[in-house]
């Protein structure tokens, strides 16, 4: 497992890394230069830096998405597995080594452009609760009042639903592999009816917690175990199909 | 002496069937290898020869039947006694071979880096060329000599030498009775059945998923008084 993480991690880093450092090269050195062009008629200037950043910031994202969806097809479904399938590794251990590693480039896009956008605006880190509280606010105001308790909430949530997007994705693909022709179609078929799904679920759940007239707190946690449990369910479809109806044709 | 005695056959197949859709690739398989002997799996295109090959390396499931390794199902036990070289370009062509070794070495117990390093520099391949700047024979040479590099049970080789050049063929076929131990089995997949015909020790003709014909090479020799190319292109003539 660790070795696999090894290398899985090699081969994405190769690519993420040099993106995260043009990113936050740019926006340091557009912080840095900011000022200087509200000293002068800088209005081009500060357009074109927040293009730049936007198109930077839409790169890494579509990239990371694509790399998801490439790594798990690709390494595992394409010639590649004709390696992966034949090193003597578990499929929980395949399957586990591409989850983590792509959540942890999802997370660190994040935090990438993140810190990209604040660099960006020079530093001024005496704004960052604020930044935080406006970057945050639309998940759960409910632990404004204790940013710590409020931050470990907003990981929480993003682990949760970090994980189970991905693994959304991974049982799409394992459906798709599943008919012996138009499996990209599938696939995306059954994306959709796993999005579809999970939306149904939610908004039932949400209708339930008003009627009962929860607590706040409930519809926290019930958003994080429920995306964990939902991401359960993706993991065992990913991990029946890859063991029970491997067919690397 | 005992201990081979009691152990299993290295490859077993009982009624092992495999249909792509409604497509049959393979029809009720029943197959016993014992170990230490080099096997020509042989038949015309799409006779099943791969598909036989990628059930036992644990990359496609039976429809129907059964595969066993040493007495186990293709499982993560088994695949650290396989070494198995597939039809097509499999390896990261973004690696250079150093890097691939140390792949190969991180994960197989039985790689052998000393052996797979002499053999490269045998063919005059240098291992810090990435994959993709070499030519597509030289990728081929590149897994066949990690395939060989590992000291296993079995070997499962799809068309070995199918892309490269008739002079490294002998080398490679010197390579592969060189590499293997004395109780290990080689299956080998290959249109080319003149060249590797000096190798074989037993020989399974497949046609449209049957095995038909399971015989040692040198009584299929005695009794049609030709070679087994001569009988391949016989048997396989008129079909």
């Amino acid at each position: 497992m660790v070795k696999l993480l090894k290398y899985e991690l090699g081969v994405t880093a190769r690519v993420f890394l040099p993106l995260y450092g043009v990113l936050l090269a740019f926006c340091f050195f557009s912080g840095i230069a900011a000022p200087l062009a509200i000293s002068q008629p800088g209005v081009i200037f500060s357009g074109v830096r927040f293009a730049v950043f936007f198109a930077l910031a839409v790169a890494i994202s579509v990239l990371t998405l694509v790399l998801t969806v490439q790594r798990f097809y690709e390494n595992l479904l394409g010639c590649e597995g004709y390696l992966m399938f034949t090193l003597p590794v578990s499929s929980h251990s395949l399957i586990l080594s591409k989850l983590l590693t792509a959540s942890c480039w999802l997370i660190l896009s994040g935090l990438a452009v993140g810190l990209g956008s604040l660099l960006m605006i020079g530093g001024q880190l005496s704004h960052l609760r604020e930044v935080l509280e406006y970057g945050l606010g639309p998940i759960n105001p409910l632990f404004l009042d204790n940013l710590w308790l409020y931050l470990i909430e907003w990981l929480a949530q993003t682990l949760s639903s970090t994980l189970r997007y991905v693994l959304m994705i991974y049982a799409s693909i394992s459906v798709g592999h599943l008919m012996n022709r138009n499996r990209a179609s599938v696939s995306f078929m059954a994306f959709v009816g796993f999005f579809a799904l999970q939306s149904s679920l939610r908004s039932l759940s949400l209708l339930v917690l008003d009627y009962l007239g929860a607590a706040a707190p409930i519809y926290s946690l019930l958003g994080i175990g429920g995306g964990l449990a939902l991401g359960a369910v993706y993991y065992l479809i990913t991990h029946w199909v890859l063991t029970h109806r491997l067919n690397l044709e | 002496m005992t201990e081979q005695i009691h152990q299993p056959p290295i490859l077993e197949c009982h009624q092992l069937c495999k249909f792509y859709g409604s497509r049959p690739a393979l029809q009720g398989i029943d197959l016993v290898l014992p170990r230490g002997r080099i096997v020509g799996l042989l038949g015309p295109n799409g006779s099943g020869k791969t598909t036989l090959m990628k059930l036992c390396a644990g990359l496609l499931t039976p429809t129907r039947g059964e595969v066993l390794i040493n007495g186990y199902a293709p499982s993560v036990e088994t695949k650290a006694h396989v070494s198995y070289l597939p039809d097509k370009n499999y390896l990261g062509d973004w690696m250079n071979i150093d890097r691939l070794m140390g792949l190969f070495a991180d994960f197989y117990a039985d790689f052998d880096r000393h052996r797979a390093t002499e053999m490269l520099h045998m063919l005059g391949i240098d291992p810090s060329q990435r994959l993709k700047s070499m030519s597509k024979g030289t990728q081929e040479k590149v897994q066949l000599i990690l395939v060989m590099s590992r000291q296993s049970d079995l070997y499962l080789l799809d068309e070995p030498i199918g892309g490269i050049d008739p002079a490294a063929r002998d080398y490679i076929l010197r390579t592969i009775l060189q590499n293997y131990r004395e109780d290990s089995t080689v299956i080998l997949s290959t249109h080319l059945i003149a060249d590797v015909e000096p190798v074989l020790e037993e020989v399974l003709f497949i046609r449209e998923g049957k095995i038909v014909l399971e015989e040692s090479a040198d009584e299929l020799r005695d009794r049609t008084g030709g070679s087994v190319d001569a009988h391949f292109r016989e048997v396989f003539r008129t079909w």
